[in-house]
């Protein structure tokens, strides 16, 4: 029996008024990844983190969790008492392991590392680095994702923040676009680092002999048209793509956006991804937490999924 | 399309426009990982225009509807040019603000 969606969607909803994020973790994650980095905190260029890759390996065990409930006979009984699922969320949170929340901080540094090697200038908010809420623009909670968005716009005006640079492709679909929908003062720039990185004219400081392909995010692909930035990244760096099946703009979903609704059917359609990615490939390289995360859980042990950023990071960082 | 601004005249206006040629069904992930139709793009649209119209609504549409990625694979394809993906997204909103209101959180 699958989680049942009103409950889903309250815990969400609850946790987003409670802590500013849909997982309710400490504000210290969110930041500690930037500690002894140097960044400024005051600047009008600022790095929007959105939480995503700080969030990703808490939401892992979670969908881990909520899979296994899905499958076993209890699970009738369980989902009817579904607030259950709120204590589930709470014990989980300190089980999850050490090693994947370095992993997604690890990307962070190196998002900033590249970034330094442009021309531009960017700071970072540390604690009041913000959630967008995808989620609830996702799940149709539009009410509290307009209360959610004015609240975050409000608070970097008043930090004096005039452009974001994001780091993945939800965060900056809902910053780029969707908060121009809903909020009609809505006035900051907002840059994705890939499109920074590829308007920096870079010059690789190794070259690296791989072959690879390319796993396009959705909304990288069809909602925000980044499809060509990652490629020049890569190719220039000496990086062979095997351009599998389906991509760019016809690119196939890893499942992640139903991993909370349907644990089962999220990882269904991760695995005839996994399946046409591995066929062309098997380093297979992602633009977004998500897909990390929903990938890996159906990899095979002879197939690598990594982040672009560590690509980068390779090529054009000593 | 957010919030209060869509209303039903607008997702029968929109959603009419489909010829139910299915076009949009080779492409949707969810479609092909589940063997009900409604859980394509032409099924979520047929669920959005019966449940609006006529009023049907079961069990199995609002896990169809709530199970959409939203990934926007279905809109590239679609020939009457409809964003079939938002539809969905929005309408999720309706459902929200209406009947499936989960009380806890009524807004
Ligand atoms: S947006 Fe929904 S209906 Fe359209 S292809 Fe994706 S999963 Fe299928
Ligand atoms: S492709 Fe467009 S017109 Fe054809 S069934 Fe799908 S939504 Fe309807």
């Amino acid at each position: 029996m699958a989680p049942p969606i009103k409950e889903i969607l309250r815990i969400i909803v609850e946790n987003v008024i409670r802590v500013g994020m849909p997982i309710p973790v400490s504000r210290r994650v969110v930041f500690k990844w930037a500690e002894g980095l140097g960044l400024k905190k005051n600047s009008e260029t600022i790095l929007f983190t959105g939480t995503l890759y700080q969030l990703v390996p808490y939401i892992t065990s979670i969908v881990g969790r909520l899979e296994s409930i899905e499958k076993s006979k209890l699970s009738s009984l369980l989902m009817s008492f579904g607030a259950k699922l709120s204590g589930i969320a709470d014990r989980l949170l300190v089980r999850t392991p050490r090693g994947e929340i370095e992993r997604q901080y690890e990307v962070l540094r190196r998002i900033v590392a590249l970034l330094k090697k442009t021309d531009t200038r960017f700071g970072y908010l540390y604690e009041d680095d913000m959630y967008s809420g995808a989620l609830l623009y996702d799940m149709g909670l539009d009410n509290y994702f307009r209360e959610h968005a004015e609240k975050v716009y409000d608070r970097l005006k008043d930090l004096g923040v005039e452009t974001l640079i994001t780091v993945d492709p939800h965060t900056t679909y809902i910053m780029k676009e969707v908060y121009r929908e809903v909020l009609p003062r809505y006035s900051l720039k907002v840059k994705n680092y890939l499109e920074v990185l590829s308007s920096s004219d870079l010059t690789p400081y190794r070259i690296i002999r791989k072959d690879v392909t390319i796993h396009d995010p959705c909304y990288y692909a069809r909602y925000l048209k980044i499809v060509e930035e990652p490629r020049k990244l890569l190719r220039s760096g000496g990086i062979n793509i095997i351009e599998a099946n389906r991509v760019r703009e016809l690119t196939f979903c890893c499942g992640g956006p139903i991993e909370s609704i349907s644990p089962t059917l999220s990882r269904s359609v991760a695995l005839m991804r996994m399946d046409e990615l591995s066929t062309s490939c098997k380093n297979i390289v992602v633009m977004c937490p998500i897909c990390y995360a929903n990938l890996s859980r159906v990899k095979a042990v002879d197939t690598n999924v990594d982040d672009i950023s560590n690509y980068l990071y390779s090529i054009y960082c000593e | 399309m957010f919030g209060e601004r869509i209303s039903e005249e607008v997702f029968m206006r929109e959603l009419l426009k489909c010829s139910f040629c299915g076009f949009c069904e080779w492409v949707c992930p969810t479609l092909k990982a589940e063997e009900s139709r409604l859980y394509g793009p032409r099924g979520r649209v047929n669920i959005i225009i019966f449940a609006i119209k006529d009023g049907v609504w079961t069990d199995l549409g609002l896990r169809s509807i709530f199970n959409c990625l939203v990934c926007g694979a279905c809109n590239t394809q679609c020939p009457a040019g409809i964003k079939i993906s938002e539809y969905i997204r929005s309408f999720r909103y309706y459902l929200i603000s209406r009947e499936f209101r989960p009380c806890f959180i009524a807004k």
